[in-house]
């Protein structure tokens, strides 16, 4: 079963790839839809209580070195693979019809999201590289082929570089595990049963930070981020910044972290993460104050909020990490959304500038309610699902240190600022040529039905976590 | 008919390994410096050519020593392996004259740094 | 009973949901009648707990739970929180309704869209003050500041609007802040988030954990109930149409702190600092507040400072420990303030929205009912026996009074004076806009259509209470405490008894106010002093009221503009610094790789010559490892 989560899109996605357009989608959208109700089922049927992985699979891959092919699912996982399917699925379906070479372009999404879903069902550390390396290459060539802007092609060479620096040091990591720890094996939990001495750790703990660092971003490697954010065609922007980055912070919590609990040398160097996530908090949230491109004000705010993220895991205590959890998943839906928020009033009115957009709200009064309930749950407000995320790692950040949680919350002071000069920037204020008087509302351009119906899954998921966290939680044990 | 393994018989004569090996250095440095100093392409191919055959004879002139036939083997190894290096070596050539009159390698430089 | 108590949540949210999602483009009199109708619904149900005598925490479902931090979903029903809920119902109901009418003119969306908001408002002040835990107070805290920011930008066509709405959200978020950090403290040193179950984990004396929660919290109440110095959005607020600013900046929501520090009163009685910090800036606030008042020429944001100030009293009475004292001024506070801007809405309503005073004038005569509602209100806010801001208010300064210890007396004073201004800046407000001769600058010329009867009736039910209301409570004349019985099972009983010297400064208190309320007569209409003259007697002392203490440019100078700039320097150094630094990494590997491939001659015969002399040198070195 999860072999064929992965298999399905993989395969899908070669197919695609060879189909004519109007074909190809047709396959795409069934293969992302089968895909996302696999992922359901497997998540239905996921029994929480149960502790370690689920429907695991395992077969020798390369002996002599003990690598297995060995997959597996947890609570932390789960919900992971669900979020990529949906956003996999809203990626493909966001892709219109006339789209240059759209074959080619929905193949390779499909087989990123089999990358993606590989990555985050690997039990084996050499397969987990393995995946990890996969994703990125059909993110490369969408990124170089399909990308918007001046010179999509330096933003791409930008992310493969600075992905491929850290992933390449953990690929020396990787083999360090194999050779420092006393299991000689691959195999996750076994590694983490065995982990090697606290000053090798060090030099590991750093050599897979770099890898996941950097896809997260952590201030300061973030630099690849805005440009990739902008040259990035909508329905892989879904992708890239909905669940890319949830990897980064994925292996720290699955491969990090467990395998390297003490990276003590002179220092505790766990310290370092948390303060370079605050930073990355408060940095990120200057950042989006001052742009005036809608798009980049959201790349921006994502550096803040993947801060909170780090900080959760890095804070060492459950309530930090299962928030982190939480605010990957929340994360994974807001972004989503809000890039296609944009792309949408883009595509309307033919700029992204807060500055020039004023007042669609009267014309758009279905897209402005869309657009409220997102930026509020962008903005971290109570009832939505980003609190729950942002309260849980800043109360695991207190029992660190209490200025730990002082100093995230600088973010939740800014957050609401520029979420709502994006907001109303766009929807509020004057409507040209009336500017004292309301207008009735002549609505046009207003959201189509297949728009409301791609953004109304992460809508009801915003409410669902909201109110009901533990869903996800519960799954959670450590 | 096996003899006495470090023997080498031509007629009644005993002949040490070493001139074997003399011959084969002697043809590797003439394939070698062939390869240096020629600039015409299909001498340097042949001089190649010169030099794995040089090695071809220490292979089979010590596994006639050690009495051992994995060095015959790898004789007809090394000429398979020539023989395919001679065939895509001269394919690539005639396509060079084809597209272009090419009487010196060096003329070939477009791949500097 | 569980299920009615989540009634209570359940009909303002149906509503909410109606108004905003089914029904938005549809019938205009379903909304009209949906809107106010679900918030009579919750008050049926609030009445249905009240009759039953229920008290009790009811669980729905566990909201996280994660190692031992363990969030219910739970109501806490006791008298505290039924109390709460029936001004918000109540009041609320009244309010709501009154809003059928006063928003008659705008278009169906816009009418679906207030009702949606005013229901979201009522359903999120509800979660406010029946939340069983801090960590859903906070959801509710945080959700009433939501919609007090999309009301005060409903008419969002407007800058100034808009901007109002964005400041009162970013300042409410700085106290949400500080609630999130204190329920931190409170879980992280006792383990606990419910309130049955903290409580009395608390300590039985002060220490800095406590002291430190109970700042934390504050932060939170100073920010939701606009005291110093978290006050500067509520007079912008006024943005926002008048229902409300009657519904949420006047009656309810502004009132939160009251109620946070009520219910957490086990923990402020421990603490010494705190909670004489909240006497404090209650008592600082209402002055500040009642003096800026005196000089305001906008009806509406008069009536903002003196909500402000009326807050001041009631964290007054709670920084004291009068706690019951400080519910029954909120309670007050609500009928008479509610009234007022009510009343002022009609005039609005009937001006064409015009809330400038000077052009006002004339109104007893062409709004006489109104009018008359409006003096009830003015009286109770002056303070004048028998309305019910008399009774509220001088049993706060009662209990301040016979405190008997230095803080006791020193916000009495304060309060003292305020009372006296507030008795001269109502009589300015009464005399000034509506008793005096119609102004020239009338922007409706000639006879002004009087509200209609859905506006009129609310406000003529709260002028009844406003009139009766006080006699639930009649401490200050040394009588019957109706509201101190009533909440004696949460608060405890009042532990500070009656002085006889007290009924001296309850007498002197309402003289003055009288005084001054009448005086107010002496410079609008009779003239016997000329405003303008002592406008130029003190100029800088109006030019500082009238800048309001220069607060708003002292934070555009201190936080606005250093935030602004920061933004542009950390963007410019994002480029510079960070970007340029990963970049010269690329483009010296660049370089040094150029360097490099001039090695890559082209020449065959080079490569050639590098590679026999590598093996060379290969065979040389194995030669000498074997003869060595």
């Amino acid at each position: 079963m999860l072999s064929a989560t992965w298999i399905l899109p993989a395969l899908g996605g070669v197919v695609v790839c060879f189909l004519p357009r109007g074909l190809a989608r047709l396959l795409a959208i069934l293969v992302a839809l089968a895909e996302l109700a696999l992922t359901l089922v497997i998540a239905g049927t996921f029994d929480t209580a149960h502790h370690g992985y689920q429907y695991a699979e395992q077969a020798s891959w390369i002996a002599q070195f003990n690598v297995s092919y060995h997959l597996g699912v947890d609570g932390l996982s789960v919900w992971l693979l669900v979020l990529n399917a949906l956003i996999g699925a809203m990626a493909v379906l966001a892709t219109p019809a006339v789209w240059p070479r759209a074959s080619a372009f929905l193949g390779l999404m499909l087989l990123m999201e089999a990358g993606m879903a590989g990555v985050f069902l690997s039990v084996d550390l050499l397969l987990f590289y393995v995946f990890w390396e996969a994703m990125l290459i059909p993110a490369y060539f969408l990124l170089w082929l399909w990308g918007e802007g001046d010179r999509p092609s330096y933003a791409a060479l930008k992310f493969v570089l600075f992905t491929l620096v850290g992933s390449l040091l953990m690929l020396v990591g990787v083999l360090g595990e194999y050779v420092f720890s006393s299991a000689h094996t691959f195999d996750l939990p076994a590694l983490a049963a065995h982990p090697p001495s606290s000053a090798i750790q060090f030099g590991l703990f750093f050599l897979f930070v770099a890898a996941f660092a950097v896809k997260i971003p952590v201030w300061p490697l973030h630099s690849w981020l805005p440009d990739a954010y902008m040259s990035a065609p909508t329905p892989f922007l879904l992708l890239l910044a909905g669940v890319m980055g949830k990897t980064g912070a994925y292996g720290m919590l699955r491969v990090l972290l467990p395998l390297n609990p003490h990276p003590v040398n002179w220092w505790d160097w766990n310290w370092v993460m948390p303060v370079l996530a605050v930073i990355g908090i408060a940095w990120g949230a200057l950042l989006a104050l001052a742009q005036r491109d809608m798009k980049a004000l959201v790349a921006y705010s994502s550096i803040s909020h993947m801060g909170f993220i780090v900080l959760g895991i890095f804070a060492l205590n459950v309530q930090g990490q299962q928030g982190a959890v939480v605010q990957m998943l929340n994360h994974g839906i807001i972004v989503p959304a809000l890039f296609l928020i944009v792309a949408w009033l883009y595509a309307r009115t033919g700029s992204r500038d807060r500055g020039v957009l004023t007042g669609l709200a009267p014309a758009m009064p279905v897209l402005a309610g869309v657009f409220l309930v997102v930026t509020l749950a962008a903005l971290g407000l109570p009832g939505l699902n980003s609190f729950v995320g942002e309260f849980m790692t800043l109360l695991g950040a207190w029992q660190l240190s209490p200025w730990l949680a002082i100093a995230g919350c600088i973010g939740l002071v800014l957050a609401p600022i520029y979420m709502l000069r994006l907001f109303q920037g766009a929807m509020y204020t004057e409507v040209a040529g009336a500017p004292d008087h309301p207008v009735e509302a002549v609505r046009q351009n207003d959201l189509a039905r297949g728009e409301l119906a791609l953004i109304a899954p992460l809508l009801a998921l915003m409410l669902v976590l909201g109110l009901y966290p533990n869903l996800v939680v519960q799954a959670l044990h450590w | 008919m096996l003899l006495d393994a470090s023997s080498f018989q031509v007629g009644s004569e005993q002949l040490d390994v070493s001139w074997f090996l003399l011959l084969a250095a002697a043809l590797f440095v003439l394939g070698a410096i062939g390869v240096l100093i020629r600039r015409n392409p299909l001498v340097m191919l042949i001089c190649i050519e010169l030099m794995l055959n040089a090695v071809n004879l220490t292979l089979v002139a010590f596994s006639r020593q050690l009495n051992n036939r994995e060095g015959q083997l790898f004789a007809l190894m090394t000429m398979t392996v020539a023989a395919a290096e001679a065939v895509v070596g001269l394919a690539i050539l005639v396509d060079i004259f084809r597209v272009r009159d090419l009487e010196d390698v060096d003329d070939l430089s477009e791949l500097r740094g | 009973m569980s299920l009615v108590a989540l009634l209570i949540l359940l009909f303002p949210a149906a509503g909410a949901v109606f108004l905003g999602v089914i029904n938005w483009r549809g019938s205009r009199l379903v909304n009209a009648v949906v809107g106010p109708g679900v918030v009579w619904a919750a008050f049926v149900c609030v009445l249905i707990l009240l009759a039953n005598n229920v008290n009790q925490d009811f669980t729905y479902w566990t909201w996280i739970r994660s190692g031992s931090f363990e969030v219910p979903f739970d109501i806490l029903i006791d008298h505290l929180s039924l109390f709460m809920c029936l001004v918000v119902t109540g009041v609320g109901g009244l309010i709501v309704t009154y809003a059928v009418g006063y928003m008659e003119h705008e278009t169906d969306g816009s009418y679906a869209r207030f009702f949606c908001y005013m229901d979201l408002f009522v359903l999120s002040m509800l979660i406010l003050v029946l939340a069983g835990n801090t960590v859903f107070l906070i959801v509710g805290w945080a959700a009433v500041g939501l919609s007090s920011y999309l009301l005060i930008g409903f008419y969002y066509w407007r800058r100034s609007a808009v901007i109002a709405a964005r400041k009162a959200f970013v300042m409410n978020v700085i106290g949400d802040i500080g609630m999130i950090l204190g329920a931190f403290v409170l879980f992280v040193s006792y383990h606990q988030v419910t309130y049955l179950k903290l409580f009395p984990a608390l300590p039985h004396s002060a220490d800095a954990t406590t002291e430190l929660a109970a700042f934390l919290l504050l932060v939170g109440g100073v920010a939701k109930s606009a005291q110093l110095p978290l006050h500067t959005w509520l007079p912008d607020a006024m943005e926002g149409p008048t229902p409300v600013s009657a519904l949420i900046h006047a009656a309810t929501m502004v009132t939160a702190g009251v109620y946070l520090v009520a219910r957490f009163h086990p923990l402020y009685d421990v603490t010494v600092y705190a909670h004489a910090a909240v006497a404090i800036i209650g008592a600082v606030s209402a002055l500040f507040a009642a003096s800026i008042a005196l000089v305001q020429t906008d009806i509406k944001r008069v009536l903002a400072y003196s909500t402000m100030s009326q807050i001041g009293y009631m964290f007054l009475a709670v920084g004291v420990g009068a706690y019951s004292a400080g519910l029954f001024h909120l309670l007050s506070h609500a009928f008479f303030k509610a009234l007022l801007f009510m009343a002022a809405g009609n005039v609005i309503h009937a001006l064409h929205d015009d809330q400038d005073m000077r052009h006002y004038g004339g109104l007893w005569n062409d709004m006489r009912r109104s009018s008359v509602t409006f003096l009830v209100g003015s009286l109770s806010l002056a303070g004048i026996i028998p309305f019910v801001g008399f009774f509220s208010k001088e049993n706060v300064l009662g209990e301040a009074f016979s405190r008997g210890d230095t803080l006791g007396y020193a916000v009495w004073l304060i309060g003292f004076v305020t009372a006296v201004l507030t008795g001269f800046y109502t009589g300015r407000m009464w005399w000034f806009a509506f008793w005096r001769p119609a102004s020239e600058e009338r922007p409706v010329a000639g006879h002004l259509h009087e509200a209609p009867l859905v506006m009129l009736v609310p406000v003529a039910i709260l002028a009844v209470l406003t009139t009766i209301g006080g006699f639930l409570q009649v401490k200050a004349i040394g009588g019957w405490a109706l509201v101190d019985d009533f909440l004696q099972p949460v608060l405890g009983a009042e532990r500070i008894r009656t002085q006889p010297l007290e009924y001296l400064a309850t007498l002197l208190t309402l003289v003055l106010a009288a005084l001054a309320f009448g005086a107010a007569y002496n410079f609008w209409i009779r003239g016997t002093w000329s405003p303008a003259d002592w406008r130029a007697r003190y100029a800088w002392g109006a030019r500082l009221l009238e800048h309001k203490y220069y607060f708003d440019e002292l934070y555009d100078w201190v936080f606005v503009r250093p935030l602004g700039r920061l933004a542009a320097l950390t963007d410019r150094e994002d480029r510079s610094l960070i970007d340029t630094g990963a970049v010269d990494v690329g483009t010296y590997t660049e370089r040094g790789a150029g360097t490099l491939s001039l090695t890559q001659t082209g020449f065959l015969r080079s490569y050639v010559l590098v590679f026999v002399a590598g093996a060379v040198i290969a065979a040389g070195l194995v030669l000498w490892r074997a003869l060595a």
